[in-house]
């Protein structure tokens, strides 16, 4: 029990007091009228929401469409092509995230949207090659045994395949997620706000102390989701 | 003598026969020689005074594309180059510790009398042009509108005139400008209006964001390439918020005691360098890929400062 | 119970079929095994019984209905299927695994409760100690019974099993196909069995198909196919030892009753009567189990003479192995040879002492048949 709350809230809260800390330092003491113009609580709190919709939004639709593409390119008939993609998704996984955002401005513009729908796009890809590498790393004996026990399909899927491969699925998910918060930081350039808004702005006027508030926050958003996902994740997979 | 010391000696003998072909190949005659910092703007001026100077039978030497701002200034009192152009705000606070000035005439007669008077460096004749903060327009609507100062813009907006396109008062900054002590904020504050919004982006796409409509004014750096292209216009900085950063050729002394015909060769030609034409040349070398020393020689010529 | 009439399969792609006209017919309650070299079609027969494929020609009919004519996921509903690697599901725990049929045909729970737990007794497995364990914490042989009890678990009248004892040891396997007979003499299944091991075969059929390049060869009891082979290849199959082979079709209780050797001695027997006993020996041992006729150990000539105590019970040797009284006369051999002795004690599943049987009496059983 105690373990329970310890894991669950003492570390979480441990995370985000460090961050806090360093925020409420900052806003209060603010060594020049850039800074202080730059961090303010209002500030802090506009861009870590528009950081939560940027990697929210993306990754829900990025999840959504990863699953249920790996999902369908797992299945026999679109099996082939399945194999084609997950080369090409290894491939597109070199493009750095700031050449995608800049294709995307230069396609669709700028602003949040735009942004969200590089990060999405940009997400796709390790949970699409988790969920079908996953699907198709469960043994052919196990689907042989389901088959020939009288299972259909979609019960095979929903109650064998997808159970079995969820441990990499969530892998995809942490990946993604990660790389999502880092990259997301990058949507500043085209007008998607976030905290890449305080790690930019510190850069251009060489005010360290504004990049340390936006990168503190984001590496430790990365590394309490990721901490979260992993820790729920042993919770629902007691088998391996 | 030993074989070792008679192949040393012939070797030093070597050396030094060597050396003095070497200073014989340097010129006797004085020179002019021309550096520049490494970017577009200041490659294309540091040809423009080689050409020039070139034409009036002047002998140069090219040493364009030095590096930053320091080192090209190093090279400058060293007496490596004989000039290069600098910027009047660039050179009031980094070389003369002095505050930033807003007033083009003011900050150019400070630097000029300082660097006279210390370091035996002559500033010529600065351009109209000032490569500073820009708030812009799309020319069509500026000219439809009436708007040509930061002033009349202020005023439209205050008054309520319906905005161009996306139909708001917004406006694309970088993130420097919004940070910045005499940026987005003071703007405002100077000259008494608010935008309804602004976008924070990189400072590559401001310009874009204008001229494809997804804000009604953005700001930018006055002679970037980008406004000739897109047809974008700089609003006056009639109240003069921003620093000044006009363009002078600075000269060393003693070039100029050797030279003295030099500020009649480049005082008329700085003098029609407008951010328009500079953006315009800029242009022709970032977008159309032109060499700096071809859009050099091409616009000396129209001008009719060449033959 | 099962028939297939012209059975045919031809595999895309491919010009030979895998599976030619085969005719067979399997009686209710019989275990027949299919066997043959790899590639002699015996294990697509199989899958084409539960329709995991699908005929190309010929008929196939389950207790006199047309099984090409239901629903597939109903037929296999109803056909226990086991293979060689099992395919247990490794993210259930045990008892998930076994209720997996059950849980389909959405049985009510406590249904589905108690027969896991009778099913699990069943096969040796304590429900209480490995219900909630997960596949990865059993042994190949627990896993294997897992496999099984699945298999069984909705009282399936019929069982197709693939090789399903083929990933296990030796000594593990004759163990679980010794388990598997004595369960099957209970329940009575139609078995369709798959394997290439001709010994295998032998012991647990009741009928022998030998198949070949997609072609049954011969259909007969394993002593039929023992005594007449129908031609070079089953013979060859068979091999030239078929006299010792035979010692696969009896039980080591089939004999027992007709060997008559002495009683076991109690561990508090004098040295005298110990003597007197080894002298009337034929194997000169004599047995010692305690007051519950459990197996204690053996007494030899050289044991009694280097004695280290008054009774029976303080000198005697342990026995480094046993059989069980429903191993065939093959495993008892094994063991014999194993042990390097010349005899072997049997021992019934609670492991109380059943009697000793020895090389002789086999010689006498081979010799009897042939």
């Amino acid at each position: 029990m105690l373990r329970t709350l310890w894991v669950w809230i003492g570390i979480p809260l441990i995370m985000i007091g460090i961050a806090a800390a360093i925020v409420i330092y900052s806003v209060n003491n603010p060594p020049d009228s850039i800074v202080a113009r730059m961090l303010t609580y209002e500030r802090v709190f506009r861009v870590i929401r528009e950081h939560m919709g940027l990697l929210l939004v993306s990754m829900t639709g990025a999840t959504i469409v990863g699953v249920a593409g790996g999902i369908m390119l797992s299945r026999p008939s679109l099996y082939r092509i399945g194999r084609v993609m997950e080369t090409i998704v290894n491939i597109g996984q070199t493009v750095p995230s700031l050449a995608v955002l800049a294709l995307f401005y230069t396609i669709l513009g700028l602003g949040f949207r735009v942004a969200v729908f590089a990060l999405f796009l940009y997400s796709i890809l390790p949970i699409l090659r988790n969920t079908f590498a996953g699907i198709d790393g469960v043994e052919h004996s196990i689907i042989e045994a389901a088959r020939g026990m009288g299972m259909r399909p979609l019960r095979i899927l929903t109650r064998i395949e997808l159970p079995i491969a969820f441990p990499i699925i969530v892998a995809g998910l942490r990946t993604a997620i990660v790389i999502n918060v880092g990259a997301a930081t990058l949507a500043t350039f085209i007008g998607g706000g976030g905290l890449g808004d305080l790690i930019v702005t510190g850069l251009s006027v060489h005010r360290d102390m504004i990049i340390v508030n936006g990168a503190v926050i984001a590496a430790i958003t990365a590394i309490l989701l990721d901490y979260l996902i992993g820790k729920a994740e042993e919770r629902v997979v007691r088998w391996s | 003598m030993s074989i070792k010391r008679l192949l040393t000696l012939s070797l030093v003998l070597i050396f030094l026969v060597g050396s003095l072909f070497v200073m014989g190949c340097e010129p006797d005659e004085p020179t002019v020689t021309v550096g520049s910092k490494e970017f577009t703007e200041q490659l294309i001026l540091g040809q423009i005074a080689l050409v020039a100077l070139e034409d009036a039978g002047i002998p140069v030497e090219d040493e364009t594309n030095l590096g930053g701002t320091v080192v090209a200034r190093e090279a400058l009192e060293r007496g490596d180059i004989g000039m290069y152009w600098e910027y009047t705000g660039t050179a009031l606070v980094e070389f003369m510790g002095h505050d930033v000035i807003t007033d083009p005439e003011e900050a150019y007669a400070t630097i000029a009398e300082w660097d006279q008077t210390e370091n035996d460096l002559v500033w010529l004749e600065k351009t109209p042009f000032n490569n500073t903060y820009t708030v812009m327009m799309r020319q069509e609507d500026a000219e439809e509108m009436g708007i040509e100062t930061i002033s009349d813009l202020a005023e439209a907006i205050n008054e309520g005139v319906e905005a161009p396109e996306p139909g708001e008062w917004s406006f694309a900054t970088d993130h420097e400008y919004e940070a910045r002590d005499d940026g987005l904020e003071q703007l405002q504050v100077h000259y008494g209006f608010e935008f309804e919004s602004y976008e924070v982006m990189d400072l590559g796409i401001t310009y874009g964001a204008l001229n494809d409509g997804m804000h009604a004014t953005a700001m930018g750096f006055a002679t970037d390439a980008r406004i000739a292209e897109f047809n974008l216009v700089n609003l006056v900085d009639d109240q003069e918020f921003h620093p000044v950063y006009n363009c002078s050729p600075v000269v060393r002394q003693d070039i100029l005691d050797e030279f003295p015909e030099i500020p009649d060769i480049l005082n008329p030609i700085a003098a029609v360098l407008t951010p328009e034409v500079m953006s315009s040349l800029n242009m022709k070398v970032d977008l159309e890929e032109e060499l700096p020393r071809e859009v050099a020689e091409e616009w000396l010529r129209e001008e009719g400062f060449i033959e | 119970m099962i028939k297939l009439e012209g059975l045919t399969k031809v595999f895309k792609g491919h010009n030979i079929p895998a599976v030619k006209d085969l005719n067979l017919e399997v009686n209710e309650g019989d275990v027949c095994v299919l066997v043959g070299p790899s590639g002699c079609g015996k294990t697509t027969t199989m899958k084409m019984i539960n329709r995991l494929y699908e005929p190309t020609g010929g008929k196939i009919y389950i207790r006199g209905e047309d099984a090409l004519q239901m629903d597939p996921i109903k037929l296999r509903l109803d056909i226990g299927y086991v293979i060689q690697e099992i395919g247990l599901f490794p993210h259930m725990t045990i008892y998930e695994n076994i209720a997996t049929v059950p849980n389909e045909k959405q049985w009510p729970k406590d249904q589905v409760k108690e027969k896991v737990d009778n099913v699990m007794s069943l096969v040796g497995l304590d429900p209480e100690i490995f219900k909630n364990r997960y596949p990865s914490a059993l042994s190949g042989g627990q896993r294997q019974r897992v496999g099984v009890a699945r298999a069984m678990v909705s009282d399936p009248p019929i069982m197709l099993m693939d090789e399903p004892f083929g990933a296990v040891d030796p000594i593990t396997r004759a163990r679980l196909q010794n388990e598997f007979l004595r369960i099957q003499e209970r329940v009575d299944k139609t078995i369709v069995f798959v394997t290439h091991d001709i010994d295998e075969a032998i012991k647990m059929s009741d009928t022998i198909a030998v198949m070949r390049e997609g072609e049954l060869v011969q259909h007969a009891t394993p002593s039929d196919l023992l005594s007449a082979p129908a031609d070079e290849f089953v013979s060859n199959l068979v091999g030239r030892n078929r006299s010792i082979k035979r010692l696969h079709l009896i039980r080591v209780s089939e004999i027992l009753e007709e060997v008559d050797r002495a009683p076991a001695l109690k561990e508090d027997t004098k040295e005298e009567e110990v003597k007197k006993r080894l002298d009337e020996s034929d194997i000169r041992t004599v047995i010692v189990v305690d007051r519950d006729n459990k197996l204690k150990g053996v007494i030899g000539v050289n044991d009694l003479k280097r004695k280290t105590g008054e009774v029976a019970g303080d000198y005697f040797q342990e026995v480094s192995d046993t059989v069980t009284d429903d191993a065939t006369l093959n495993d008892a051999l094994s063991v014999m040879l194993e042990i390097g002795e010349g005899y072997v004690a049997v021992v019934n599943e609670d492991e109380k002492y059943q009697g000793t049987i020895t090389l002789g009496d086999l010689l006498n059983v081979v010799r009897e048949d042939s």
